[in-house]
């Protein structure tokens, strides 16, 4: 038996931290769901398994929900969707109205219940742990120990939450998973969602991660775990494939010298279309290195798909013989001098702006 | 600068040659009378420097007024920096020429009039006169008569040479560029923050917030609407799982049962105890019958007894009064014996009284009737009477016209024919031979006399024919006549009568009638008045046999009683006390029998009704048993009272089995909880319908967080945009602020010099004065003793002597940087009071060493008491010339 085990599609997250141009990032979340149903076809599983976090919000746009339909409809299903803390399957709420809507296909199975389901073709019985409430505050999966499925049938628990005590970095604990939950429940697998980035946490037991990257964390993530169990029993064997289109790079630079700007520049080089870039900049440039960074910027944002570029910190200081330089003679040099002056009364940014501008004036005149 | 001549020819009052020459350095005192050309002098000396050459206006001009064609021309020698400078214009439409020599240098044309505007700092002129935008430098120190207070334009004029002069050396170019720097600068402004078309990049932008500012709020609000949605459906869930749980339903039903039951069993008691009560009261009656019945019979039992002896003793009374009775009865018939026979003769004699008076008052009514009778007799022949008349009356016939009016007419007739006859001619004809004649075609038998009223025709056939015509007047009054005569036929034909004599006998008889039929009429009223002989004599009649009935019947009554009383006359012929005593003794007897006879009555009533009592008595004490129906009663009573002591006993036990519930209460307490029962799944019905209805609407709720999410995101880029525009906005207010500063440093710097030299003199003319400056040179505030006065507040004197100095001290800096300066004031500080004159005096004395001052007045007097290099009497002068 062969799956495809994912999670946190978070469709409908706008990420609005990042400006005009998150729109393509709200995108390739749908988009991401496209390679995955193509991947499962191709792999011709035997179904995919969504443990949970599908929507970013509880109740998200209807043209959402169709874009996400017709996405997965590149592969016939079953799709097997569990609630995550995102999008609890609260009474009244998203999930009753997708089972109202009929916006996807019979093949598209809601695990908004605790009750198994069979998947006789496969013979696979899947464990649910929907989360009916942002938080549980309790380990939903218990109840997988009590569970009896019918004998001979592949046991696949699925739950989204945070497992005790094995994530690197302390996650939310409103929602905890026993690690030895596989071995108690007689599992031959757990599918984990929650952790947005791929993690093993034992045999048993993965977190998929998100498939497409959502956050400038380095944590493994944008790929689907390919589950193969060769018999009820059998030791899975887990693939990570990638799924992610767009890679995203947190960098923060303190300025002292021409020098690190031009190292600055040198490293922004190797971003392209496809990359998400947070730049922070702190430290001191001069008059010049303040025209450089405008410039950089410039470059940069055109090049790159979302550019987060943030040089609050950084501070000009001219460099000897700046105000002296020809576009700073006369007047414009006055300007400057007594900008200067009073750069303590004003807003850093209204300051740097200011600058810029004069130097701009400079060039021009 | 010292200008040396000035020579006019052809300009204005100056036909010929007017010649100023050997003026000095210092002052120059040019005086004359008003109209004397002292103002011409500095228009021609203005020219001479200003004017253009070969234009037609300073032609027409300097031109004397008669003669428009002429040349005017203005030659003007000066020293300045070293060098005479020589300077000759002649003025003429296109054809004007301008000569300045230099030295040994000659410059022509607009070369000269170049090297003059570099000289002097004014802008050459177009082809009009030289506008006062043009005045450049000379425009501040040439003041015409009552222009001194153009010093303020003058100085917009001067001010860029002004700069020019004094900004090198206190970096006035700094002022130019930032001024170029503050354009530039707020054109970009202008690209972020000013209006253009809809209020450019930040308007729009702030607009796009506001507008995601609404957006947001709106997600907001259907936010919080599906929110409270949602709380309230879990607030119902959890409303309708507490209430389930509670089990209300269930309790309240198990509740009912139980009072159900009770009160099946309440009133099964209740009934059982309706039951008892029924037969407690049952032998309530019986025991109170029986008691009855036996206090009935003992008491009849006594009755009896009682009764019988009551009977002996009406006998023995009854008895008695029986004896007694008798005994009066037979004296009382002795007593009336007596009496009856004194009583009939009285009777008789009064129907004897009543028989007479009986046929008096039947003689009166046959009377009566007899009168009656007469009356209608009478009647009846007045009724006859009247109906004869009535006939008669209707006989006589009278017309609609009255017989005076046809008299009037007749009358009428008889005056025309005797008119007629009057007016119409007699006409004799005498017939001699009879039928010859012939009158109108008929013939004439005898002689006859003709009234002529009409055409007539005699004729004698075969002799002559003769036409009678009578009178007009005739022949009208004929046809009056016969219209009259007709119409009195007609009218009397209509009347039925022959003649209007016959008629006016018919009204007179018809009179008469009418008068006796009236008469008749009153007559039997009178007679009768309102009553009917017929009814009375009825009436009459009955009460006559009435009455003869009555003396019949008196009349037998009396026969009776003289035939009753026929014995003795002796018996009843008793004395009127012994018949009073007679009578009081029958009276005695006949009331005491009727005591008796009452008392008998009564006792024999006693009797009967105690006999009829006992016999009843008897019968019912025997129907009842007697004495051994007592015995029996009293055993009856004591089973009675016996039975109803057991059922109180079983009424005591079952009120305790009640206790104190009752139906009323058991029932209140079902209803109660039936309505509780209602009301509880009422609520839950309520409950369950919002809970669908909420579900209904959480299904249709159009909120999204995604959407929301959408509109944050867009009010964010919104905001962070604004905040860039604003960023920027402010940076580049921030540098038009500081170049702003720049200019006004630069203009501090520019306005210090003129400031300093202000200052000097306004100590001079007010003492201890201060003065201000604007960024365009001018006097702004004067300040005395520490009080700011704004110079436009100031009087015209002051503000007037503000202006010269600042005039002078324009003059100081520009003489000081070699610029040719030399004044002309035209009666420019005659405003001053005697104190600020003499003052003033002083300043342009010392004012004069630095350069040349023309003073033009016609009040030379005024300055009398100063020293001038050079005085000339210009009215002098032109005589000469």
């Amino acid at each position: 038996m062969k799956f495809l085990h994912t999670s946190d599609w978070q469709a409908g997250e706008t990420f609005q931290f990042l400006g005009e141009r998150s729109v393509y990032l709200k995108d390739a979340r749908f988009q991401v769901v496209e390679r995955i149903a193509q991947l499962a076809a191709e792999e011709r599983v035997d179904f995919i398994i969504v443990a949970g976090d599908v929507f970013e919000f509880s109740r998200p746009d209807r043209v959402s929900l169709q874009r996400l339909a017709r996405a997965m409809s590149l592969y016939e299903g079953p799709w097997l969707l569990l609630p995550g803390n995102h999008d609890p399957a609260t009474p009244n709420g998203l999930w009753d109205q997708l089972s109202d809507d009929a916006v996807f296909t019979s093949e598209v199975l809601f695990m908004t219940t605790d009750v198994p389901i069979l998947l006789d073709r496969c013979t696979a019985a899947i464990l649910p742990a929907p989360l009916q409430a942002r938080y549980a505050g309790r380990d939903l999966t218990e109840g997988f120990d009590e569970i009896e499925t019918p004998p001979g049938y592949y046991r696949i628990g699925v739950a989204h939450g945070a497992v005790t005590g094995i994530l690197p970095e302390a996650a939310e604990a409103n929602n905890p998973i026993a690690a030895d939950r596989a071995e108690r429940g007689r599992l031959d697998y757990l599918a984990l969602g929650d952790w947005h980035g791929f993690y093993r946490v034992n045999e048993r037991t993965y977190y998929s991660g998100t498939p497409e990257t959502d956050r400038f964390r380095a944590n493994d993530s944008g790929s689907v775990a390919f589950v193969t169990i060769a018999q009820p029993g059998a030791l899975p064997v887990i693939e990570q494939l990638p799924t992610g289109h767009f890679a995203w790079h947190e960098h923060t630079w303190v300025l002292g010298s021409q020098l690190d700007l031009d190292g600055v520049a040198h490293e922004l080089e190797v971003y392209g279309p496809a990359d998400v870039v947070k730049i922070t900049i702190q430290g001191y440039v001069d008059l010049e290195g303040l025209g450089m960074l405008n410039a950089l910027e410039e470059e940069l944002r055109a090049r790159v798909l979302v550019l987060d570029w943030d040089i609050h910190e950084v501070e000009v200081i001219p460099a000897d013989g700046e105000l002296a330089s020809l576009s700073l003679q006369g007047v414009n040099g006055l300007v400057l001098e007594r900008l200067m002056e009073r750069r303590g009364d004003l807003d850093a940014g209204v300051f740097r702006r200011a600058v810029v501008e004069l130097l701009s004036l400079g060039r021009e005149g | 600068m010292q200008l040396r001549t000035v020579r006019l020819e052809r300009v204005r009052r100056f036909n010929g040659l007017l010649e100023l020459d050997d003026l000095r350095e210092g002052i120059n005192l040019i005086y004359g009378p008003n109209e004397t050309g002292k103002s011409t002098i500095q228009m021609a000396i203005a020219a001479a420097f200003l004017e253009k050459y070969s234009s037609q206006a300073p032609q027409q001009e300097l031109a004397p007024r008669d003669q428009p064609d002429a040349r005017p021309r203005v030659q003007v020698t000066f020293v300045h920096d070293g060098e005479t400078y020589e300077l000759t214009k002649e003025f003429f439409r296109r054809g004007g020429t301008c000569v300045l020599r230099q030295g040994s240098t000659t410059f022509t044309g607009e070369e000269a009039v170049a090297r003059l505007v570099g000289l002097f700092r004014f802008e050459a002129p177009s082809s009009r006169l030289i506008s006062e935008a043009q005045l450049g430098l000379p425009g501040v120190f040439w003041v015409p008569q009552g222009g001194a207070l153009g010093v303020e334009a003058a100085l917009d004029h001067a001010r860029v040479h002004f700069i020019r002069e004094i900004g090198d050396e206190i970096g006035s170019a700094r002022e130019t560029a930032a001024d170029a720097l503050v354009e530039r600068l707020r054109r970009i402004r202008t690209e972020v923050v000013t209006p253009t078309g809809r209020g450019g990049p930040l308007a729009q932008a702030r607009r796009d917030l506001d507008r995601c500012e609404v957006a947001v709020a709106q997600q907001e609000e259907l936010q919080r609407n599906s929110k409270l949605l949602r709380d309230r459906l879990a607030q119902i869930q959890a409303e309708l799982t507490d209430l389930e749980a509670q089990g209300v339903e269930a309790a309240l039903g198990a509740e009912i049962e139980v009072i159900g039951q009770r009160h099946v069993e309440l009133r099964a008691m209740l009934a059982a105890r309706e039951r008892m009560l029924g037969e407690r009261a049952s032998l309530d009656e019986r025991i109170a019958d029986a008691n009855q019945r036996l206090s009935s019979l003992t008491e009849e039992i006594e009755r009896l007894r009682q009764f019988e002896a009551e009977a002996v003793t009406i006998e023995g009374t009854l008895a008695e009064r029986e004896a007694e009775l008798e005994r009066h009865r037979s004296a009382l018939v002795s007593l009336q014996a007596q009496d009856d026979r004194l009583g009939l003769r009285q009777a008789f004699m009064r129907l004897e009284r009543e028989h007479q008076a009986s046929i008096e008052q039947l003689a009166a009514v046959v009377e009566r009737e007899n009168d009656v009778r007469a009356r209608q007799r009478t009647s009846l022949e007045i009724r006859e009477q009247i109906e004869h008349l009535s006939e008669q009356l209707q006989a006589v016939v009278v017309a609609e016209e009255s017989a005076d009016q046809l008299a009037e007419l007749e009358a009428r007739c008889v005056d025309l024919r005797a008119r007629l006859q009057a007016v119409s001619t007699k006409v004799a004809v005498e017939i001699v031979e009879a039928g010859r004649l012939y009158l109108d075609g008929k013939a004439q038998l005898d002689s006859a006399s003709l009234l002529l009223e009409e055409e007539m025709l005699l004729e004698v056939p075969g002799i002559a024919r003769i036409s009678l015509v009578p009178q007009q007047r005739a022949a009208a009054l004929r046809l009056e006549l016969d219209a009259a005569e007709a119409d009195l036929a007609d009218r009397l034909r209509a009347t039925g009568a022959k003649d209007v004599g016959e008629l006016r006998r018919r009204e007179q008889e018809r009179h008469d009638l009418a008068s006796s039929l009236d008469g008749r009429r009153r007559e039997l009223a009178q007679l009768l008045g309102d009553a009917d002989p017929a009814v009375e004599l009825a009436d009459l009649e009955r009460r006559r046999e009435v009455q003869a009935q009555r003396c019949e019947a008196i009349a037998q009554e009396r026969a009776v009683l003289a035939e009753s009383f026929g014995h003795s006359s002796d018996e009843v012929n008793l004395s009127p006390e012994a018949i009073d005593q007679l009578h009081g003794m029958i009276g005695f007897h006949t009331t005491t029998i009727n005591r008796l006879e009452d008392e008998v009555r009564a006792s024999r009533e006693e009797r009967l009704v105690k006999t009829e009592a006992i016999r009843w008595l008897m019968d019912s004490v025997d129907q009842r048993g007697g004495a051994d129906g007592v015995e029996r009663l009293r055993d009856r009573l004591d089973q009675l009272t016996q039975e109803r002591e057991r059922v109180d006993q079983d009424l005591a036990a079952l009120d305790g089995r009640i206790g104190t519930e009752d139906l009323a209460s058991l029932e209140e307490r079902s209803v109660e909880l039936h309505q509780r029962m209602e009301h509880h799944k009422d609520r839950i019905r309520r409950y369950r319908e919002e809970r669908g209805e909420l579900i209904g609407q959480i299904r249709g709720d159009p909120f999204s967080e995604e959407e929301l999410a959408g509109v944050v995101l867009a009010r964010d880029r919104a905001r962070t945009l604004v905040a860039a525009l604003e960023e920027r906005s402010e940076a580049l207010a921030t540098l038009i602020e500081v170049a702003e500063g720049i200019i006004a440093d630069v203009q501090a710097d520019l306005t210090a010099p003129l400031r300093d030299r202000l200052i000097s003199y306004a100590n001079h003319l007010f003492l201890a004065a201060s003065v201000e400056l604007d960024a365009a040179f001018k006097p702004r505030n004067l300040l005395r003793d520490g009080v700011v006065e704004p110079v436009s507040q100031l009087s015209f004197g002051t503000r007037e002597q503000m202006a010269l100095l600042t005039r002078l001290g324009v003059a100081d800096l520009m003489a000081e940087r070699g610029v040719p300066v030399f004044l002309m004031l035209d009666d420019a500080i005659l405003n001053a009071d005697g104190v600020r004159l003499t003052r003033l005096k002083t300043i342009l004395t010392m004012a004069a060493r630095r350069y040349q001052i023309l003073i033009f007045t016609c009040r030379p007097e005024l300055f009398s008491d100063l020293e001038p290099s050079r005085t000339i009497d210009l009215a002098a002068t032109i005589q000469r010339s």
